[in-house]
């Protein structure tokens, strides 16, 4: 199609495309990029309410919805009707979004999750009148289509973006019909009078604009009162039939809606920030400040001031794009708020009134797009025969280049989807966890998978997700260190200040004096198969015995610290503590209790600094230590796996599970700067994950647990709870 | 003209072979540590620091595809080719100026403009961020342009001149017999004749706006999306670690589009070069 046109109009149309996709690619950017804005969570809960209300076919019950009726509902039934289509929607006992807010001004964009779809439907209607401004003038819509102000608000779920579209396009359409010479009505007055109603009941500040058009309409047509009244009828009807909170009550909910502005002008929002009158001026520097590195050309104020330089050639060349943009300051100036958004009903005015400069230039050096002109133009560049043309291999070479690169991108891409596969990650930020600060887990009897963290516990129950916090339970503080379930079923809860002990519906609370000791920061909980339950903190060790507390200290034979920071029970009965100066282990099976110590220098055992123990099957103790790896306690004697003598990764290892195979899973992180890995060792084979190889986010594990369905969880320290399925 | 001795040949050949392997050399270090596994800048095994016995293409995989590698490659190619435009541009016109027309301040505006080279671009550095913040440019890749260009501009001008000088101005004085006008003259007769020189100054802008660091790091500080090269590599370093496995492959990487541009120019670059150096 385009080939058979001439070259001025093959060259008109790819600059009119090129225009459109700058303008649509900023948008996009932004709209991917953008945090939260302030009005952003109001209106998607709106939108959200409506898409509930499609969903469940209560058609009826659109009219009826009120929420913030000071703005007509268009803008907001349309994005409901994307949302409805991405299946987003509100709970329908909530109309009104909640004071909190489920998104706040400043949350990542990211947080929008499906709601953002309505971010790419103001990006739609941005880049369309984008397009309207660059078929006029394609000056015009180059400024257009990277001013800073219009793309931000375009490209957010604001109000702006369709409004702005639609009275664009009404005004360009009603500067079309005037300039009929015979002054009949033309499709082009009708589509103007369309759009005026359309641009009202999305938001009534375009409407308000755009009745600069009246004046211009009324004397083209002074003869024909019946066009005059008809234009005026069709607008009314389109803005009626496109906003139906108007449908129960016209008058009355028109009347509201409008003297809610007046209201408002005067309310404490607006006095708190107190703008002065000439505050859009100040708006015309851009978005640039808000939002470093967002905008690829932030020349607004440059718009602006050559905008003022264009209204000598605006008047002289159009009345009807000068009236619009010397109607629309006036607009901002007197209008008692001074939001930045509302800047948007001068934008493309201001555009139209640079693109006139050039229009003025190219009439008198007589630039148009045909053969002459290049001619003329081409008589001053240097001739084909001045460039230096590169060689064919050299083409060849970067033409290489670049195919080798796409090719391995897309090798890496498809590797790493196969390697993430079975792998989510459970963020705070998503709701999904009570803190990424994750510190224990433990499976109940239930099957449920308890997530100990800073903040709190989650309880995962199949889909279903329970947070457990001081002030919602029975908790005793906040701060979960540890977990363990015991023998009759009960879910221990190590804290800062004590130990929660969760038996059904029933919960109990020791303290550091219930347990005998001189504080209770838990570090480390372990059950022992014949009902125990061993409490390691950071000031000694206590046991349960169902009835009493023992505490035991370092003032008695055998722990070499006070803080114990991993407790297991091996397969003879013994318990095994460990702690950063070594590893004792207290045999109670004869008539006085034992101590055994592991230390410095120990045979076998690379270094004495205890993060964690776990026993496997056979009952073999392992132990990961700071610095000398994974080490095995078997038939008296221990073996260490370091990264010297093995595929693990590195030497510190802070947590360790066995799974129902009899792997250990531990979790090596580097020793002096923040990463590490996942490995799982059959005795023979390690298996190695790291965030470069699989799904796991960070490295930095702090414990792992293997759930009934034989998924593996992740705790991390700061970036929530990952779970492993694997294939 | 005696024919020089085999002793003399097989030394003055030695002599060469072992310039270029000391100046190879620092590229060919670069790559094995580019091929090493585990980030290692130093290898136990003497065979490793010449040959490449342990390989991995982790480091270039990393680069390329972990590493926001295109966004950087993007940010320097926009700021090194407009510097080339800009210092193209500009320092074309002023050297035929300087070389044609005899004007009031002519050998003043010469010698300014060698004062200037003879600067130190550092000290400069708090002066030109300062402008920048009052133009409203600092932290923006339209600032860094403007300092790169200005900066590249003295010697690119001194360098056409001196290429200008040389082209004999009766090739122009005949085509103003038949017609053409002054900018005619430059753009049809000279501008032609100076491809070398030009081919020269593109490559010079080209490379002030591609491995420059320390101004960058300056005018670009915290602008994490609009990092060039040099400063994205530099920022993988910390205090703990540095990643030299990384550092070599990025720097051969950084280095690609350079050598590109200098195929494509280099049937020009000799002559560029000596002939703009012969006239002052």
């Amino acid at each position: 199609m385009v080939r058979g046109l001439p070259m001025v109009k093959r060259i008109r149309i790819a600059l009119v495309a090129l225009i459109l996709l700058l303008g649509l690619a900023q948008r996009l950017s932004l709209a991917r990029s953008l945090p939260v804005d302030a009005d952003e969570p109001v209106y998607t809960w709106a939108a959200s309410y409506y898409a509930g209300l499609m969903a469940r076919g209560e058609w009826g019950q659109i009219p009826q919805y009120a929420y913030t009726l000071e703005h007509p509902a268009f803008v907001k039934l349309l994005y409901g009707l994307a949302l409805w289509a991405v299946g987003a929607e509100g709970p329908p006992d909530q109309p009104f979004a909640p004071p909190q807010g489920h998104l706040a001004w400043g949350d990542d964009a990211a947080r929008l999750g499906r709601l953002a779809v309505n971010r790419y439907v103001s990006v739609l209607f941005g880049a369309l009148q984008v397009l309207a401004v660059t078929l006029v003038n394609p000056l015009s819509g180059l400024l257009l289509a990277v001013h800073t102000m219009a793309a931000k608000y375009t490209s957010e779920i604001y109000l702006e973006a369709v409004p702005a579209f639609a009275i664009t396009v009404a005004i360009l359409a009603c500067g079309r019909a005037l300039r009929r010479a015979d002054g009949r009505a033309s499709g082009w007055l009708w589509l103007s009078a369309a759009l005026l109603g359309l641009a009202a009941a999305s938001k009534y500040n375009y409407a308000a604009v755009g009745l600069v058009m009246l004046p211009f309409v009324i004397w083209q047509q002074r003869r024909h009162p019946s066009i005059i009244l008809l234009y005026g009828l069709l607008a009314l009807a389109v803005f009626f039939v496109l906003d139906p909170t108007l449908w129960p009550d016209p008058l009355g909910r028109l009347r509201d809606s409008l003297f809610f502005h007046t209201r408002y002008t005067q309310s404490a929002e607006v006095a708190r920030y107190d703008y002065p009158w000439y505050q859009p001026l100040l708006w015309m520097s851009g978005a640039g400040a808000w939002h470093p590195g967002q905008f690829w050309f932030p020349f607004d104020l440059l718009t602006f001031l050559l905008s003022l330089v264009g209204l000598p050639f605006l008047l002289r060349q159009n009345r009807l794009y000068f009236a619009w943009l010397v109607w629309g300051w006036l607009l901002l100036f007197v209008w008692p708020t001074k939001w930045p958004q509302y800047t948007l009903i001068v934008t493309p005015a201001q555009c139209l009134s640079v693109g006139a400069i050039a229009q003025a230039a190219a009439e008198r050096y007589r630039l148009r797009f045909d053969q002459e002109t290049w001619e003329r133009i081409a008589y001053y560049l240097p001739d084909r025969e001045f460039w230096i043309r590169p060689s064919r291999g050299l083409v060849i070479a970067v033409i290489a280049l670049v195919v080798l690169y796409v090719v391995g991108y897309v090798a890496v891409r498809v590797e790493r989807s196969r390697q993430t596969r079975g792998w989510a990650t459970y963020t705070a930020a998503e709701g999904e966890i009570s803190s990424d600060m994750v510190t224990a887990l433990a499976l109940d009897g239930a099957g449920r998978v308890w997530v100990g963290t800073r903040s709190g516990i989650t309880l995962f129950e199949g889909d279903q997700v329970t947070f457990l916090y001081a002030n919602n339970s029975p908790l005793s503080d906040n701060r979960v260190t540890a977990l363990a379930l015991d023998s009759a079923g009960r879910m221990w809860i190590g804290t800062e200040s004590g130990v929660d002990v969760v038996d059904g519906e029933e919960w109990s609370a020791f303290s550091a004096a219930d347990m005998g000791l001189p504080e209770a920061r838990v570090r480390a909980l372990a059950a022992d198969p014949r009902g125990l339950l061993w409490v390691g903190t950071r000031r000694g060790v206590a046991v349960w015995d169902g009835a009493a507390w023992r505490p035991f200290s370092p003032l008695q034979a055998g722990l070499q610290s006070e803080t114990v920071l991993a407790l297991t029970v091996d397969g003879e009965g013994r318990v095994w503590m460990g702690t950063e100066r070594g590893l004792a282990v207290l045999d109670m099976s004869g008539s006085q209790p034992t101590w055994l110590t592991y230390t410095a220098g120990t045979p076998g055992l690379a270094s004495a600094s205890t993060l964690a123990l776990v026993t496997d099957p056979q009952g073999r103790v392992w132990a990961g230590t700071g610095g000398g790896g994974l080490c095995r306690f078997a038939q008296e004697a221990w073996e260490c796996f370091r990264t010297g003598n093995s595929e693990l990764p590195w030497n510190t290892v802070v947590a360790l599970t066995v799974d129902d195979q009899g792997r250990v899973w531990s979790a090596a992180e580097m020793p002096n700067q923040p990463g590490g890995a996942v490995a799982a060792f059959d005795g023979a084979q390690w298996q190695i994950y790291t965030p470069r190889n699989s799904g796991l986010v960070t490295g930095e594990v702090s414990a792992i647990l293997q759930d009934r369905q034989g998924r593996f969880w992740f705790a991390t320290g700061g970036s929530g709870l990952i779970r492993f399925e694997p294939p | 003209m005696r024919r020089p001795g085999k002793l003399s040949l097989i030394l003055s050949y030695a002599i060469l072979v072992l310039g270029v392997l000391f100046s190879l050399y620092p590229i060919w270090f670069a790559f094995l540590a580019a091929l090493r596994p585990g980030g290692r800048l130093f290898t136990l095994n003497l065979a490793g620091m010449f040959l490449p016995t342990q390989v991995t293409w982790e480091n270039f995989r990393i680069m390329l595809f972990e590493k926001p590698f295109p966004v950087w490659i993007k940010n320097s190619l926009f700021i090194a080719s407009l510097t080339t435009i800009a210092c193209v541009s500009l320092s074309t016109s002023g050297a035929f100026a300087f070389s044609r027309f005899r004007f009031v301040g002519r050998e003043a505006g010469l010698i300014l403009f060698l004062a200037i080279q003879a600067f130190p671009g550092v000290l400069a550095l708090v002066p030109i961020a300062l402008i920048l913040t009052r133009l409203g440019l600092y932290g923006s890749p339209w600032g860094l342009i403007l300092a790169y260009s200005t900066g590249t501009l003295v010697f690119c001008t001194w360098n056409l001149k001196g290429y200008f000088d040389t082209i004999p101005i009766d090739l122009e004085e005949a085509g103003m017999i038949d017609g053409c006008g002054p900018i005619q003259s430059f753009i049809r007769i000279a501008l032609p004749l100076a491809r070398p020189a030009l081919a020269t100054t593109a490559l010079f802008g080209f490379m002030a706006g591609w491995n420059e660091y320390v101004m960058a790091s300056v005018l670009l500080a915290g602008q994490e999306p609009r990092y060039t090269l040099p400063i994205a590599l530099a920022q993988m370093a910390n205090d703990l670690n540095v990643p030299w496995g990384q550092y070599a492959a990025g720097a051969l990487l950084v280095s690609i589009p350079v050598v590109l541009l200098f195929l494509w120019l280099q049937k020009y670059l000799e002559s560029g070069l000596t002939m703009g150096g012969v006239k002052g």
